[in-house]
């Protein structure tokens, strides 16, 4: 199943109050292959002098570049808005802040980019282009991964607020039971449910120092992931738990 | 009929062809089917009244229930009422399949990007310096190169997949 | 004119049919969408105007009432109200008048040639800075081929009225694209 045909399928379940697109990660401009395709056209085509050859090339690639630019302004808007829709908690505001800031600069160097486009020939459009690969790579991308990490750590708070309140009431019942029928199997598996809580709220702080630390994306990216799988592990545990409860419970 | 009329007129027909996005006209239309629509007028009143009724029963029920379990247990093995909600199977479901969601979102939405290997997903938006660049294209041969009397159908193959900005910028860097 | 199968499926979406419904929007939301993205531009905007067109008309569709004229008059109608109503939400109070330099079709059009959707692009920055009315006109009876009598039933005024918009439209069309005289008999490049 394709990526896109699962976002859609994603996002029709969640049917959120609104109507929302998939949060964008890498912008489609439109361009494709065949309009690429024009370069070598121009190049091969023997009707075109070599005067004629480079303005159309010039234009086709000044065309191409400045799109291609002014479409990777759109992913810095469409993460402006992501982050600033994001609800976190008061130790990451600076680091909100700071992450807004890294990303008007980044719409200045494609302002500033685009400003050089106008007066270049066709070895410069190359090179404005080489330069804004290099500085995606380098700057952006990783800022583009750390904001995605920033706004998923925060949107996975609530999934753990919502265990802790489940994990309170399991341990009510399950203190409760253990008083008046007790009964080993439901004991080793509550012990596991707290076990796997316990380590799934383990890898959440550190999916929060790291964030916070300034560390890889890619780390904290892996511990968010970590945290949301031993999280998933603990409510097999709970059902486990609710299972035995519920087994228990007079007919 | 002028050049200019036809050369306008095609462009203008051009346009018909611009089909919405397929996945997005699934999801729109499933989720507009899905959602409730308002009440007849006339018969809005009644629906409440009627949804009124329906409520009040489904408590009156629960509760009714609640008695009946609460009565027949033993005081040896009995639960108080508020441990019940450890015990609700469709509250606990709910939650996990939440937790799933949330982990298959992260692999869908944020994916780790590089800079060769981006996927693309949004729409792209074009600032004044495109019209710029639009305007000093050269007009006449290549324009008449490529405008056609008859409008010119587009067609689907491989080279119409939208590439992402990298792969564009790095193609165009060489 | 309205088909005897189009009635049919409007009788029963009325009824509250969703099936029916459905066929309706699979008929009408390719050009109610293109309606909605040559006045706002861009792909993002035009998805969620449009969804939000349907999705109004779904949930009142059971008020719908049927007056020989085809349901898609209903949705342009919508539609037309959604625009400006989306307009008069943004921030920056932008007028209908005026064009947002940040958008364009171009990633709508991905499956024509280059030059193509440069032309497409241009023409449409060009019908975006039309009066309102214009703008309509041109869509609905250039681009969509609707007859004279829906697009006046769409707009509210006489088929009278819009000859003379039509008209009006194409002359102002023409000069913003390079003709400065809205001559007929310009005989340059346009685009």
């Amino acid at each position: 199943m394709t990526v896109s045909a699962m976002a859609a399928i994603f996002a029709t379940i969640f049917c959120v109050a609104g109507f929302h697109a998939p949060v964008a990660h890498a912008a489609d401009c439109g361009i494709t292959a065949s309009d690429l395709d024009q370069i070598t056209a121009i190049q091969n085509d023997p009707s075109l002098d070599a005067s004629d050859e480079i303005k159309q090339e010039l234009a086709v690639r000044k065309q191409l570049v400045g799109v291609t630019i002014i479409c990777a302004q759109q992913e810095v808007q469409v993460l402006q808005t992501n982050l600033q829709n994001v609800s976190v908690e008061s130790d990451m505001r600076s680091l909100q802040s700071q992450m807004m800031g890294d990303l008007n600069e980044s719409d200045d160097f494609y302002n500033t980019e685009l400003t050089k486009l106008s007066v270049v020939g066709i070895a410069g459009t190359k090179a404005i282009a080489q330069e804004v690969l290099a500085w995606r790579a380098n700057t952006f991308i990783p800022l583009n991964e750390d904001i995605n990490d920033l706004v998923l750590w925060n949107q996975n708070q609530d999934l753990f607020n919502t265990a802790q309140t489940r994990m309170t009431q399991t341990q009510q019942a399950v203190s409760y039971l253990e008083g008046v029928a007790p009964d080993a199997d439901l004991q080793a598996a509550f012990n596991a449910a707290q076990s796997s809580f316990s380590t799934a709220q383990s890898e959440n702080a550190a999916a929060k120092a790291s964030l916070l630390g300034n560390l890889s994306p890619n780390q904290t990216y892996a511990l968010i992931k970590q945290s949301l799988a031993s999280l998933s592990d603990t409510y097999d545990n709970f059902s486990t738990v609710s299972a035995l409860i519920k087994k228990n419970l007079p007919q | 009929m002028t050049i200019t009329k036809m050369k306008l007129s095609d462009i203008l027909k051009q346009f018909k062809y611009i089909e919405p996005d397929a996945e997005f006209s699934v999801r729109s239309r499933t989720e507009i089917l899905l959602s409730p629509q308002a009440a007849p007028r006339t018969w809005r009143s009644v629906f409440t009244v009627l949804h009124m009724v329906e409520t009040g029963a489904a408590v009156a029920l629960a509760g009714f229930f609640i008695f009946i379990l609460a009565g027949s247990f033993s005081p040896t093995r009995s639960i108080a009422p508020i441990q019940y909600a450890v015990i609700d199977p469709a509250g606990l479901h709910a939650e996990a399949q939440a937790i799933d969601m949330q982990i298959q979102l992260t692999d869908v939405e944020y994916p780790q990007v590089t800079s060769t290997a981006a996927t693309s997903t949004a729409s792209a938006a074009i600032s004044s310096a495109f019209a710029g660049a639009v305007a000093a294209q050269p007009t006449s041969s290549v324009s008449v190169s490529t405008l056609t009397a008859a409008p010119v159908v587009p067609t689907s193959t491989a080279s119409t997949t939208a590439l992402s900005v990298d792969q564009v910028l790095q193609q165009l860097s060489q | 004119m309205i088909d005897g199968e189009e009635e049919q499926l409007i009788r029963s979406a009325v009824g509250g049919d969703s099936s029916a419904f459905g066929s309706l929007y699979d008929r009408y939301q390719p050009a109610i969408y293109r309606f909605i993205l040559v006045k706002v531009g861009s792909r993002e905007e035009a998805e969620d105007i449009t969804h939000h067109v349907f999705l109004s008309a779904w949930q009142k569709v059971g008020t719908y009432k049927h007056r020989g004229h085809p349901f898609s008059s209903w949705l342009y109608q919508i539609a037309r109200n959604m625009v400006i109503d989306h307009y008069r939400s943004r921030k920056d109070d932008v007028s209908l008048d005026k064009l947002d330099p940040e958008s364009s079709i171009i990633p709508a059009v991905a499956q024509f040639d280059l030059f193509t959707k440069m032309q497409l692009e241009k023409v449409r920055r060009a019908i975006a800075e039309l009066k309102t009315d214009h703008q309509d006109v041109i869509i609905l009876r250039f681009i969509e081929d609707l007859p004279l009598k829906e697009t006046a039933a769409i707009l509210k005024k006489s088929e009278g009225a819009i000859k003379l918009a039509q008209h009006r439209a194409i002359k102002e069309l023409k000069k913003k694209l390079g003709d400065p005289e809205g001559d007929d008999n310009y005989e340059n490049e346009i685009i």
